[in-house]
């Protein structure tokens, strides 16, 4: 895991740092001169042979570091992911900032997603062939056909303008205003939960009919089992078990920044960090960004592991 | 006493390429301690009659017409409270696979426990416990205790197999439906899983309907025979008749067709396939493949012979006359 981790690192690294694009000239925007390129370019450290930068980059991580030196230095505490010029902040501060935005969004898109997803599917699975059913399919066809931004922006000219039942979608702060919050986030929410509860109601219906056909279903239902029972206890156990490894890779994935959701509801989150360090070229933002949406997909990648060892006794844990 | 009656049993599946009728007028009994042999080839509609008699069948596109009555009581199947009380408890059932027929992610002990929950609404799971301890010890399992809490891919396919003979056995059922119990299983294992099943029978006085394509299982354990072909009983009585004199030139056909000890002669293979379902034609269905269907005056490929006493309790579906019939089995040999 930590090696996988270190790998990532060396790559994102060589890659934002190996381009033909100078660093140093893209810390100063409109007033560069070679002067300032070449100042910026010795405290930022981009004037060191390249392995000495990725170690620098790595040890700022656990032990933090120093820029410059003499009266232009300044500290830069662990765990230092770098500094971004365009915004004149350290890389931590700004990504402390973004997460929890993030979190707040993916969290609760995630307990929308399933309830919804895995309720429609079981609902679809059971009443196949019937009106039910035929709901649920038009709802993943829908649901998996929307791109986001376009869902998002129906949602808000839906509920916000026509009939304005919700404010105007502005992130603020829990402990500001809790109702403020629950309803701003609330479009966002569904906006997320919409195309991943399709894609898990497909996902829910197919495995409760694969699961339905094995013949330990046949015994549950020869052993004398009320059907309630047969379906709770031995269809949906085994028929769910496997949406835990793509659940916990979708909610890492989209702890790592949910961009276009993020963009549609202005919400300041790691995905609008990211947007926009890519619009404005910010190399170190960048960087520590994608090491954090990869660190959360090999985390959540070993979480998973270890959560099917256990829900199922064929996968021993070693 | 006639513990299980099924009478003029038809069970048709509409799919999408047409009708199949799996079983077509089917007719037997199971006396209370006995052990009736059901053979037949793949697709003879011998599961599809048991599972219907523990009504596994019931779907929309299946439809059930005949009569299946147990201990003189007849089985409703749109009666669902009163099915699920007669599965597990008073007909209990094993399958082939034993692997895929337990649940992967549940202990064994929690899974026959389970089947005795199901009919033991007042005791713990504590007690329900103790009784898969039981079932498991009487099965035979080593070490039943401290297996109790494996799970089933942690055990070979014999033990398996007699788990399932446990979880059947837990609730002291009256009638064993046994289908294909030893197919999936190394032939060693076989008869070890046959002995079980015909000690366990002698031990619990229940009857047991065993189905198979195997008639060498037959001759080993079973007191009576029906032999299925194309969803039909072609042949029924007691197992030494018709080991001894087979009427029906299928039976004749698979009788010839096994192996045995002694016998070194090459085996005599019945010409020919088991007809598709939904493309049955009229006359008998064994026809094509018989040699008697061609002889002159034989109705065969006309209609379609009823099921009639031959000798004793032994009928036999074939127009041919049963005098005739010896001379030309000679003939044949």
């Amino acid at each position: 895991m930590f090696g996988l981790l270190a790998a990532v690192s060396v790559i994102t690294f060589l890659l934002f740092n190996a381009l033909p694009s100078d660093p140093a000239a893209l810390t100063c925007g409109k007033s560069c001169t070679p002067e300032v390129i070449e100042k910026n370019r010795e405290r930022l450290g981009y004037d060191k042979p390249i392995i000495e930068q990725y170690g620098d980059f790595v040890s700022g991580i656990f032990v933090g570091r120093t820029y410059g030196s003499g009266t232009s230095e300044f500290e830069c505490g662990a765990p230092c992911l770098g500094y971004s010029f365009s915004k004149g902040e350290e890389v931590t501060e700004l990504i402390v900032r973004a997460l929890p935005v993030t979190i707040q969004l993916a969290v609760g898109g995630f307990v929308l997603w399933i309830i919804l997803g895995v309720g429609v599917g079981i609902i679809s699975a059971l009443r196949k062939g019937k009106w039910q059913d035929r709901l649920g399919l038009s709802f993943v066809l829908i649901g998996t056909s929307l791109p986001t931004f376009f869902t998002g922006l129906i949602l808000i000219f839906t509920f916000v303008f026509w009939i304005p039942i919700l404010p105007v979608p502005r992130y603020v702060e829990f402990g500001t205003d809790p109702l403020y919050w629950f309803l701003g986030m609330l479009l966002p929410w569904v906006t997320l939960a919409l195309i991943f509860s399709a894609i898990y109601a497909r996902l829910t219906r197919d495995g409760i009919l694969e699961v339905m056909g094995e013949d330990y279903v046949r015994t549950a239902r020869a052993k004398g089992l009320p059907e309630g029972k047969v379906v709770r206890k031995h269809i949906l156990r085994s028929a769910l078990t496997p949406l835990v490894t793509i659940a916990g890779i979708d909610l890492a994935g989209l702890l790592g920044g949910a961009v276009v959701t993020e963009a549609v509801f202005s919400l300041p989150g790691l995905g609008r960090l990211t947007f926009s360090a890519i619009s404005s070229s910010d190399l170190p933002v960048l960087a520590a960004t994608v090491l954090l949406a990869a660190a959360f997909i090999i985390f959540a990648n070993t979480v998973v592991d270890l959560i099917y060892a256990v829900l199922d006794p064929r996968v021993g844990v070693q | 006493m006639n513990l299980l009656r099924v009478e003029n049993l038809t069970v048709d599946f509409q799919l999408t390429e047409g009708r199949v009728p799996a079983v077509r007028g089917v007719s037997f009994e199971i006396s209370s301690g006995k052990i009736l042999g059901c053979v037949g080839e793949s697709g003879s509609g011998k599961s599809v009659t048991a599972q219907t008699i523990m009504g596994l069948t019931q779907a929309e596109n299946v439809s059930i017409s005949g009569e299946i009555s147990f201990m003189d009581a007849p089985i409703v199947f749109s009666d669902k409270k009163a099915i699920r009380r007669l599965r597990g408890h008073e007909i209990a059932m094993i399958f082939q696979d034993p692997l895929s027929s337990l649940h992967p992610y549940y202990s064994v002990g929690s899974q026959i426990a389970e089947s005795y929950l199901a009919h033991h609404k007042g005791s713990s799971k504590r007690e329900a416990m103790q009784e898969a301890l039981k079932a498991m010890i009487q099965v035979g399992i080593p070490e039943a205790e401290s297996r109790l809490k494996d799970y089933p891919h942690q055990f070979s396919g014999g033990m398996r197999q007699r788990i399932m003979i446990a979880m059947a056995l837990v609730n002291k059922p009256k009638l064993l439906i046994a289908d294909e119990p030893t197919t999936a299983l190394d032939v060693t294992v076989q008869a070890q899983i046959l002995d079980l099943l015909t000690k366990l029978q002698k031990e619990t006085g229940m009857a047991i309907l065993l189905i198979t394509h195997d008639f060498g299982v037959v001759r080993e354990v079973c007191d009576d025979v029906i032999v299925m072909y194309a969803g039909r009983v072609v042949e029924s009585g007691s197992a030494d008749q018709i080991f001894a004199n087979p009427s029906h030139p299928y039976t004749r056909g698979l009788l010839s067709s096994l192996v045995s000890g002694e016998d070194q002669e090459r085996l005599t293979p019945i010409p020919g396939s088991p007809p598709v379902l939904s493309e049955l034609s009229e006359g008998c269905s064994f026809a094509p493949r018989c040699s008697w269907a061609g002889l002159e005056g034989m109705p065969c490929f006309n209609r379609e012979p009823e099921l009639q006493i031959v000798e004793g309790r032994a009928a036999s579906a074939c127009f041919m006359d049963s005098d005739l019939r010896e001379i030309f089995f000679v003939e044949e040999k």
